[in-house]
């Protein structure tokens, strides 16, 4: 069953769609109901009553619900999906199926039922682009990651934090490799045969999205929405990657940062900053906001002047004593 | 560091009262020693006028016998003598000089007085201006010693 | 050029000296006396006024780095050496009784100075079997209503010195 949800909508329209939702159920592939959820799968906006209809519509995307545009005369353009006014059962079915069909991937990429009886060393699912693995990995299924690359193999545990690893190579090295191929696949039993030779890493899936994102944003986020860094990393993190610090920081202000922000604010590769979101979200330590509550200029002008002292400071850490 | 010294003083008159720690054991003198340091604070006092309070506290900071003309907070003189003698005994060092024996802060209607006494405590003497210096140091220096060779 | 402070606060026993100790390229300066009541049988020594140290940047300016008392009887020391300063770092020590309490007890009374500029924690002795969890000490920090860097550092290691101060000047640079 899929919920709907609506924002804007005038009392006349929401009794209608509301009308319309109970009456079409045997015409969608799916069941739908109306719901007056935050969390639901899809929300109609009404782009006309609304002035801050962009924000909502990058909140709503950025928990992967699928916006829907509902407005008079051409389409804004704002989402993939929209229903002209007024609102017809026809229009509203067949933008059901397309969302249907929009959200198929993502459930689609699921791991099968075939693949949890498979042990780790064979293939389950891999992916050419590291990210997609990320977005697997954005689930609560108990799994396993095989990261293969110069003839060792490293098996992580992702529901326990852990690894264990088939030679002397540093996890981060492995990871940083370019030649690695990537496995992921869910296994039971698996946690018994390899249990003496784990190692914990508390860190694990923050340096999974740090070294694993390829510049990929997990698709569950929206590059234009608000990040905010709940927590900072653990310190493995920034010794690993020393730009962390400045985006740490910067993520973590009072209303947060876009990755634009953050970018402008630090001198750090867009690369490192999508890495470093995905490692977060993955971590649990991201919340994700669409809408900007401060006013970031006066405080950019702030840290200008200061710039200088702190970056004199900073080298000087880097430096050993004499 | 001088400007850290005059700040300190002046902190006497705006310290907040905030929650404290759990209390703890602390130094404290035998029957016999309080008595002794009382009968020379008694001296002290008898000597000048101008001298209004007799502070022993460790070097640690915790107050261990006064005897104070006027109300004053001993637990938190004891505290700050700590912190101005060690300061000048560590100035000392830094400007090549030995054997720290007063730190003295003048005020306009003041001096205070401290000194160390054996490893552990700190004598503290607070006058009014109508004192001679000389003749303050010399009183504090007198009973430093007694206290030193008695108390336990 | 202005002094630029940075001033190291922490319980008794946190490791605030040898934290100085460990990046200051000028032998520390010290205020060390011996301790007289239940702390001796922890430390033999306890800082009474602060310590000090220095690094100096590239072009000659100086950063000071003030180490407190921890004692709270020492609270007027913490009043006059957060003057003018950067900003903090509070080390927590987590083979004391109560270390979460020593935290929320150093953020409360810095709170003014770490409202005007920035903080950042570290954690020490984190392998005793008593010692928090992390996330104990995080939902302490997060009652600030801002989120403040939080690492596990042993003190004794310049490195880990170094990634404290890496972390505040960042976040006074980044997340004003």
């Amino acid at each position: 069953m899929k919920t709907l949800s609506s924002k804007g909508l005038t009392e006349k329209d929401l009794l209608v769609l509301k009308s319309l939702v109970d009456l079409m159920m045997s015409r969608t592939s799916d069941t739908w109901e109306y719901a007056e959820s935050d969390n639901c799968d899809a929300v109609i906006i009404d782009t006309d009553n609304l002035e801050n209809s962009t924000a909502i519509i990058d909140e709503i995307e950025a928990r992967h619900a699928i916006a829907i545009e509902y407005s008079t005369g051409a389409s804004a353009g704002k989402t993939h999906f929209r229903i002209k006014k007024p609102l017809r059962a026809a229009d509203l079915i067949a933008v059901f199926n397309s969302v249907e069909a929009g959200l198929a991937p993502r459930n689609g990429a699921q791991p099968s039922a075939a693949d949890n009886d498979k042990p780790p060393a064979q293939p389950g699912i891999s992916s050419g682009r590291d990210s997609g693995i990320l977005d697997l990995l954005n689930g609560p299924d108990s799994r396993f990651l095989i990261i293969t690359a110069n003839n060792c193999e490293c098996v992580i545990d992702l529901t326990n934090d852990r690894y264990q690893i088939t030679s002397d190579v540093a996890f981060d090295e492995l990871l940083r490799s370019s030649e690695k191929s990537i496995t992921l696949s869910t296994a039971s039993g698996l946690q018994e045969s390899f249990e003496p030779s784990w190692q914990s890493a508390p860190s694990l899936r923050w340096k999974l999205g740090i070294f694993l994102s390829e510049g990929e944003l997990i698709k569950t986020l929206h590059s234009k929405s608000r990040f905010k860094l709940l927590r900072w990393p653990p310190s493995d993190i920034p010794r690993a990657m020393p730009t962390a610090m400045a985006l740490s920081a910067s993520l973590s202000r009072k209303s947060g940062a876009t990755i634009e922000e953050a970018l402008s604010a630090t001198n750090v590769s867009t690369e490192e900053a999508i890495g470093f979101v995905n490692g977060a979200y993955l971590s649990g330590v991201l919340s994700v906001r669409a809408f900007n509550l401060d006013d970031h200029g006066q405080k950019t002008a702030k840290a200008e002047h200061t710039k200088g002292l702190f970056d004199k400071i900073r080298d000087r850490l880097k430096r050993k004593p004499k | 560091m001088s400007r850290s010294l005059l700040m300190l003083w002046f902190q006497l008159l705006s310290f907040p009262n905030r929650k404290r720690f759990n209390a703890m054991t602390q130094y404290k003198f035998s029957e016999k020693s309080e008595a002794f340091c009382q009968e020379v604070f008694a001296q002290m006092l008898n000597s000048s006028d101008a001298i209004y309070g007799i502070l022993v506290s460790t070097v640690d900071g915790h107050d261990v016998a006064k005897n104070f003309r006027k109300e004053m907070p001993a637990s938190k003189l004891s505290a700050m003598m700590s912190s101005i003698l060690a300061l000048g005994e560590t100035i000392a060092v830094e400007a090549q000089q030995q054997q720290c024996r007063y730190v003295i802060v003048e005020n306009s209607d003041g001096y205070l007085l401290t000194l160390k006494l054996k490893d552990k405590l700190v004598l503290s003497v607070i006058a009014t201006t109508n004192v001679n210096l000389g003749m303050l140091h010399s009183v504090s220096r007198n009973a430093a010693e007694k206290l030193a060779a008695h108390v336990r | 050029m202005s002094e630029v402070k940075l001033i190291i606060t922490g319980p008794p026993g946190a490791g605030k000296t040898t934290a100085i100790a460990a990046i200051s390229e000028t032998p520390p300066v010290r205020t060390d006396t011996r301790t007289t009541d239940d702390l001796s049988s922890v430390k033999e020594e306890t800082t009474v006024a602060m310590d000090f140290g220095e690094l100096t940047l590239d072009d000659g300016q100086k950063i000071f780095l003030y180490g407190t008392p921890g004692q709270k009887r020492f609270e007027f020391m913490w009043k006059i050496l957060v003057e003018g300063g950067l900003g903090l770092i509070i080390l927590v020590d987590c083979s004391r009784p109560e270390p979460v309490n020593d935290l929320k007890i150093y953020l409360e009374n810095f709170s003014d100075f770490i409202e005007k500029t920035g903080v950042v924690v570290g954690i020490t002795r984190t392998d005793g079997v008593n010692a928090p969890e992390i996330s104990e000490f995080y939902e302490c920090l997060e009652s600030t209503g801002r989120i403040f860097p939080m690492f596990e550092v042993d003190i004794r290691e310049r490195e880990d010195v170094a990634l404290l101060i890496d972390a505040l000047v960042s976040a006074l640079e980044f997340s004003q």
